[in-house]
C-alpha cells in the first residue's frame, strides 16, 4: 500500500514485517563502520536461544537493529 | 509539530479512517509538558539510570505505578528474577606506556568493558604483544581490526592476560553501554577506540608497550518487577468496575520499557531517550484515552523492566496475554527523523493496517524499520505486535540527557499512539 503523503507508511507496508536491519540496538543508532563486525554480529536486546525462534529473532542475532530515525552514527552495541 | 492529511486515495484509506468523531478533540489533548516532566523525573539522579534490579529501577517502577493509578487504572506490579546481567562496580582503568610516557585513557571515551569479558577487578600491568605472537601467557594481546574472536581464543589457550580490541564511538565520541549480550571469555576484553588501537598498533611496533587495565564487571542476578496497568475504557465500561472486560471492545496493550543501563560507578546515564521518552508518550497517551475514549476497548498499559537485559520483561510477560490482544511497543519517542520505524510481527497485518491509518490521521510518517525490543516477544508469543520507534539521542550513554528529547517527538509519538487506539476502537476484530 503506497501512500505519498507525509503520513502513513512509505513503501509497501508488508514490509514492516521484514524490515532491514539497520544496525544499533533496540532502536538504537547503527554502528559505526569502525567497529569490529563480530562485536555487533551478536544479540543485544536478548538471548536468542531463549526466545521462540522467528524471523525477527533471527536477524536479531544476526545483526542488532535499529530505526533510521535514531539518528547519528554510534559504536555499537556487545562491546 | 503536527500536520493533519488528507487520505491519499480511497484504495489507500478505508472509509472509516475519513472521519473519527471525538478523534481531533483527542489528540489535541495531548500535553508535551506533561511528558517532557515524566522524561525528567525519570531521568533524575534518585533513579541512577534506572538498571534493572537496581533501588533507581525499582524506584522508577514505583513512581509509575502511582501515575497508571492516578489515572484510575487497576495496577499490577509483577516480579520475577533475571540472571547474567553485566554490572559494573568500579570504573575500569587501561592505561599505557612505552618506557618513555604513561597515557592514562578514559573510560566511555577511550575504551570500554567489552560484554564478553572475564571479570578482572584490579588493575594488572603486563606487556603487550601482537595476537600472532607464540607465547601469549600473562600477556595483554592487541587483536587486529575484524579479528576479536579469534584473538580471544588464542588468548584464552595461550593463557594471556586479556585483549584489547578496536572499538567505534558515536557521534558525540561515547561508547555506548551494555548490560547483556553474549558469553563472556575466560579472559578480559577491553574496547579501545580505534584510533589509540592504531597507535598501540604502531607503538608496539616501535618499542615495547606495557599495558596496565581492569575490567571490574560481573554477571549478577537481578530482581525485576513490570508494571502493568489496567484501564477498561469506554461508555458504561468503568461504571461495572475495572475487572469488567470492555464488552465487544479491543483488547489493546501498549508497552514500553522504563529500565535503563543504569549509571557507571562514576557518571550519570540518565537514559532520557531511551526509554523514559517512550514511557512518558505511553503514558500520555493513557491518560488522554483514559478521559475521551467512549467507545469500549479493553486497554492495558505495561512498563516493562529489564528490557536492556536482554527484553526479560515482556518474555515475562507475553505469554500471559491474552491471545487476541493487540500489542504497540513504544521504545524511543526522543527525535524523529523522517519517519518512524515500524516492525510488525505475528498476526499483525490487520493492526499494521490501523496504524497506517494513524499515521495518515496523524501526519506521521512510517517506514519499516528493524525495532528489537519488547515487540519481538510479544510477537514470538504469537501476540500481533507492533515495534515503534522514534529515535534516541545519546543512546546509552552519559550524553542521553533530557534536554535532547524533543517535545515535538513526543507528542507526535503520543498522538500516534492515541489515534491507533480509537481506530481500534472503531474496528471490531
Amino acid at each position: 500500500m503506497a501512500n505519498e503523503n507525509t503520513g502513513g507508511f512509505i513503501g509497501d507496508l508488508q514490509e514492516a514485517f521484514t524490515p532491514p536491519a539497520a544496525g544499533g540496538c533496540c532502536g538504537g543508532p547503527a554502528p559505526s563502520a569502525s567497529q569490529d563486525a563480530a562485536a555487533v554480529a551478536t544479540s543485544c536486546c536478548g538471548e536468542t536461544s531463549e526466545a521462540e525462534q522467528t524471523p525477527q529473532d533471527e536477524d536479531r542475532a544476526q545483526a542488532p537493529a535499529g530505526p533510521a530515525a535514531a539518528g547519528g552514527a554510534s559504536g555499537g552495541c556487545c562491546g | 509539530m503536527l500536520r493533519m492529511s488528507s487520505p491519499p486515495s480511497a484504495s489507500a484509506a478505508p472509509p472509516e479512517a475519513a472521519e473519527v468523531p471525538g478523534l481531533m478533540a483527542a489528540l489535541e489533548q495531548v500535553s508535551a509538558g506533561r511528558m517532557l516532566d515524566c522524561v525528567t523525573e525519570l531521568a533524575a539522579d534518585r533513579y541512577a539510570g534506572r538498571r534493572v534490579g537496581t533501588p533507581g529501577g525499582r524506584a522508577a517502577a514505583s513512581w509509575l505505578a502511582g501515575r497508571l493509578r492516578a489515572l484510575g487504572a487497576e495496577v499490577r506490579l509483577d516480579p520475577f528474577d533475571v540472571a547474567e546481567v553485566r554490572e559494573l562496580y568500579r570504573t575500569p582503568v587501561l592505561r599505557w606506556s612505552d618506557g618513555r610516557q604513561t597515557r592514562p585513557l578514559e573510560h566511555r571515551r577511550d575504551f570500554v568493558e567489552h560484554l564478553t569479558s572475564a571479570e578482572l577487578p584490579d588493575p594488572r600491568s603486563a606487556p603487550l604483544v601482537d595476537a600472532g605472537t607464540a607465547d601469549l601467557g600473562g600477556c595483554w594481546v592487541l587483536a587486529p581490526a575484524g579479528e576479536w574472536e579469534q584473538a580471544c581464543r588464542r588468548a584464552e589457550a595461550g593463557g594471556a592476560l586479556g585483549v584489547l580490541t578496536a572499538r567505534g564511538t558515536d557521534d558525540g565520541g561515547w561508547m555506548p553501554k551494555m548490560i547483556a549480550g553474549p558469553a563472556r571469555h575466560a579472559v578480559a576484553v577491553i574496547g579501545v577506540r580505534a584510533d589509540l588501537h592504531r597507535r598501540l598498533a604502531d607503538a608496539l611496533a616501535a618499542n615495547e608497550v606495557t599495558v596496565t587495565a581492569s575490567v571490574p564487571l560481573r554477571a549478577v542476578a537481578a530482581g525485576a518487577v513490570n508494571v502493568h496497568g489496567h484501564l477498561p475504557l469506554g461508555q458504561g465500561v468503568r461504571r461495572e468496575g475495572v475487572e469488567q472486560e470492555a464488552a465487544g471492545g479491543p483488547r489493546v496493550l501498549l508497552t514500553a520499557h522504563f529500565d535503563g543501563v543504569g549509571d557507571d560507578p562514576e557518571r550519570r546515564l540518565p537514559a532520557a531517550a531511551d526509554n523514559a521518552s517512550g514511557v512518558a508518550a505511553v503514558l500520555e497517551a493513557a491518560r488522554v484515552l483514559a478521559a475521551t475514549l467512549t467507545v469500549p476497548v479493553d486497554l492495558r498499559v505495561s512498563f516493562l523492566d529489564a528490557e536492556e537485559a536482554g527484553a526479560r520483561g515482556s518474555a515475562h510477560h507475553a505469554p500471559a496475554v491474552a491471545p487476541d490482544t493487540q500489542v504497540v511497543n513504544l521504545d524511543g519517542a526522543a527525535r524523529l527523523h523522517q519517519a518512524a520505524a515500524v516492525e510488525a510481527g505475528g498476526p499483525a497485518h490487520a493492526l499494521l493496517a490501523v496504524l497506517d491509518r494513524a499515521g495518515r490521521r496523524t501526519g506521521v510518517a512510517l517506514r519499516a524499520g528493524a525495532m528489537a525490543s519488547d515487540n519481538r516477544r510479544y510477537a514470538a508469543a504469537g501476540l500481533a505486535a507492533i515495534g515503534v520507534g522514534m529515535g534516541m539521542p545519546g543512546y546509552q550513554t552519559p550524553a542521553e540527557t533530557p534536554d535532547r528529547v524533543e517535545a515535538a517527538t513526543l507528542v507526535t509519538a503520543a498522538r500516534l499512539l492515541v489515534a491507533t487506539v480509537w481506530l481500534l476502537a472503531g474496528t471490531r476484530p
